[in-house]
């Protein structure tokens, strides 16, 4: 490193600040390191590992259902087993053909899924904004891990049933006395829990979500930033003879029909500040030194977009001395120690070797999206400064609009290309990874509903069949089919209803991990649980009723009849 | 109070029918101790879910207490043979999860009755069976025997007026099946209970006043019981 620093940096010699030089992995620089002037816009690190637990929780339910369910349709083949065993099968040849039968099984979901993941990953780029990327490639170690998965899930989920099977004995099948052990039941409720915790968390997980997004994307900003036109300023002109220039070019825009204001700054509102100083109040000590967020605008910027004034003015031509003066939002004025605009007005600050007069005190706005908090700011009059111009529009098409500013352009700055680009849209764009979070987490939720909710038909079907004699006795005596159905659904229902009290918690904590992201959040609603947990509820009881209602319907001789 | 009319009843075996019942004309009064006799499939059990509206028949006419069986709703003929009809099995069909108290409870639970009713009703019937001290016992805990009083407890916990009984010695030793068949008797005598059982022994076909022979599905010959 020293070397390459010698070769390539010389300035770090000569310069009087001390310059640390480190290396960044690079794969870093898209999720994990924050740093000013990044080369890339961040995807949200703790977010891809996020989803990746939840889908980790996904294939968990999925596992779970399988064990459940091949164990319960054990039961449809223990006269199978019992058979074979009175014709000469000994256990171990039963489980090794129940283990090959389930290996068979999953090899095939395994091809089919694989080619579903392909056809559907062109659905899901769009789906999730990816455009024009290819494809993923995967890497070896990434199947070693597929195929690590796919063997130890295969046979956990068959060793089992598999030995559950091969363990009845001939005679009590046959004779259809066995009965399963209660261990099994115990894991069976367990597991059912696990996956109606995780669902109703993640029902509840993508409300609030959603409920995040909507509340950052409603707040007032305390600027204004619709029906705003942003152009990249002229670059290549000198500076002397911008100002001849550019004060034509503004007079015969305001002249525009639909074109209300244009001022300059150097950065508009969305995006990341880059330029900053350390700055105190005049009479305090050198080690009070705290950093603030330059903006430059010209006069008319901070009317322009309806920032408020606390107090003070705005820089104004009429003030000669406007040079050497600053405004500072409200976080501003508190970390340098200012109580109150009061104070704060006409009182001296040193910035970077300037004594600046503060004049004016703005309003806190959000410069950024309310996932950031917002930075003390301080506000330098530069008239001339042309990073960006902002244009207020009123009324008539954008489209024309924009058409007509260019025109004025190509004539005023012909060496300079046009770009443009809407504020509340670019704004906006800061909330994309976090929508795209929202959807990402729905169809988590909706996966892991299915999931759950084909775990609980395969279950309700084997007690069904477990109880079949007893539902034909109870109608036999009088049961109506409602009363079989709350009996059948009863044990169900209360399983559910302690998913539901551990789900809060866990919930509670999760979300609030991630909302602890945002700096300006919202509060998680207990409501937001309930609601989750009652249409859980509701699927899970459609469910049931679907899965029991042919049977319970059925003529009560038919179960009987077996005897 | 029970009047079967050209009854028949099929079930389709690819293409053909296979009859269960044919052409089955019968009458039973109140009071009346009947005994269905015949080989094996020839209709007896079928004829005995018939009756007890558990089984629905293809063509013909029932009439249990001067309702014609076939006008009824299922709401309502499922309220007739609730009131008036028990029935016994020969695999008794008990709840192996609930307790004896709990199986011959299991009517109560869906009539509208009040729970301190049923408890009374449930220990009148556990004394009259004497099996109170068992009250708290599982089916897999008692004799063939004992599980089919409580069958025979359960099926009259609800005072029918009509018992139908599927071979109720059927799985029982001799000693335990006379038991069962002086039970019989005695409620046919002294309550005034109609019996329609199904039966391969001429012993326990002794004890009924009517016996009805079927075969394949036909009435062959009805005789009464002299003695009686």
């Amino acid at each position: 490193m020293p070397a390459f620093c010698d070769r390539y940096v010389e300035w770090t010699k000569n310069s009087s600040t001390y310059h640390e030089i480190y290396l960044t992995p690079l794969k870093d620089i898209h999720l994990h390191s924050n740093f000013n002037q990044e080369a890339e816009v961040n995807g949200n690190g703790q977010m891809v590992s996020f989803l990746f637990l939840i889908a980790i929780f996904i294939i968990c339910i999925a596992w779970v259902n399988y064990i459940n369910l091949s164990t319960a349709r054990s039961v449809e083949r223990a006269k199978e087993v019992g058979m074979k065993k009175v014709l000469g099968a000994i256990r171990s040849d039963l489980v090794k053909q129940f283990l090959v039968e389930n290996f068979i099984l999953n090899a095939l979901g395994l091809v089919f899924s694989i080619g579903l993941f392909y056809l559907l990953l062109s659905a899901f780029d769009s789906f999730a904004g990816r455009d024009g990327v290819t494809g993923i490639s995967l890497t070896a170690s990434y199947w070693r891990i597929f195929i690590l998965i796919f063997i130890s899930g295969t046979f956990l989920s068959g060793l089992y049933p598999a030995f559950v099977l091969s363990n009845f004995t001939p005679i009590k099948v046959l004779k259809g006395i066995f009965k399963n052990s209660s261990g099994g039941v115990a894991l069976r409720k367990s597991l059912i829990v696990l996956q109606f915790v995780i669902t109703v968390v993640l029902i509840a997980g993508t409300v609030i979500v959603y409920q995040q997004v909507q509340y950052m994307r409603k707040q007032n900003l305390g600027v204004n930033i619709n029906q705003t036109l942003i152009l990249d300023g002229p670059s290549t002109l000198r500076d002397s003879l911008y100002e001849a220039i550019y004060q034509p070019f503004k007079t015969e825009l305001l002249q525009q029909a639909g074109i209300k204001n244009v001022s300059a700054s150097s950065n508009v509102m969305g995006q990341e500040i880059y330029w900053t100083n350390g700055s105190r109040q005049l009479s305090a000590p050198k080690e009070a030194n705290v950093t603030l967020y330059n903006l430059g605008v010209d006069y008319d910027f901070i009317p322009a977009y309806d920032l408020k004034l606390k107090g003070g003015r705005n820089f104004s031509r009429a003030f000669g001395t406007d040079k050497k003066t600053a405004i500072l939002n409200e976080r501003a004025m508190d970390v340098l120690g200012f109580k109150d605009a009061k104070e704060a007005i006409n009182s001296k600050i040193k910035r970077q070797g300037d004594t600046l007069t503060v004049v004016g005190i703005v309003a806190n706005f959000h410069h950024q999206g309310l996932q950031k908090i917002i930075d003390p700011m301080i506000i330098l009059p530069r008239p001339n400064m042309r990073r960006f111009y902002s244009i207020k529009i009123g009324s008539g098409s954008p489209k024309n609009t924009v058409a007509a500013v260019e025109k004025l352009w190509s004539k005023y700055f012909p060496g300079d290309p046009f770009t443009y680009f809407f504020l509340d849209d670019s704004y906006n764009e800061q909330y994309k990874t976090d929508i795209l979070f929202g959807k990402v987490f729905s169809m988590f939720a909706l996966l892991a509903i299915l999931i759950a909710c084909s775990g609980l038909l395969g279950l309700s079907a084997y007690n069904i069949l477990q109880r079949n004699k007893e539902i034909g006795i109870r109608k036999v005596l009088g049961a109506s089919v409602q009363n079989i159905l709350l009996l059948l659904s009863k044990d169900f229902i209360r399983l559910i209803i302690i998913s539901l009290v551990l789900a809060l918690p866990v919930g509670w904590y999760a979300m609030n991990r991630w909302l602890q992201d945002f700096a300006y959040r919202i509060d998680i609603q207990w409501w937001v649980f309930a609601m989750a947990g009652l249409s859980a509820l509701l699927i899970a009881g459609i469910t049931i009723v679907f899965q029991t209602m042919k049977t319970v319907v059925e003529n009560p001789v038919k179960s009987l009849r077996s005897e | 109070m029970i009047q079967l009319k050209n009854i028949y009843k099929w079930v389709n075996t690819g293409g053909n029918k296979t009859f269960l019942l044919r052409n089955i004309n019968l009458t039973i009064n109140e009071g009346e101790f009947v005994s269905i006799m015949g080989p094996s499939g020839s209709g007896k059990s079928t004829l005995l879910n018939v009756v007890g509206m558990l089984d629905p028949f293809d063509e013909g006419d029932y009439f249990f207490l001067e309702k014609n069986v076939k006008d009824l709703k299922e709401k309502h003929r499922s309220q007739l043979y609730k009131e008036h009809i028990g029935f016994i099995f020969q695999a008794y069909h008990l709840i192996d999860e609930l307790t004896v108290f709990e199986n011959i409870e299991t009517p109560l639970l869906y009539r509208d009755m009040k729970s301190s009713e049923r408890k009374s009703l449930v220990s009148d019937m556990l004394d009259r069976f004497n099996i109170v001290g068992k009250k708290d016992l599982f089916p897999a805990q008692l004799s063939g025997g004992q599980q089919q009083s409580v069958g025979i407890a359960r099926a009259l916990i609800d005072n029918p007026k009509l018992l139908l009984a599927d071979e109720p010695t059927g799985n029982l030793n001799s000693k335990q099946g006379e038991e069962i068949m002086e039970l019989f008797s005695k409620l046919n005598r002294e309550n005034d209970v109609t019996i329609i059982q199904v039966t391969h022994s001429e012993k326990n076909a002794s004890y009924g006043s009517r016996v009805v022979n079927l075969l394949d599905g036909r009435i062959e010959r009805t005789s009464t019981d002299q003695t009686k």
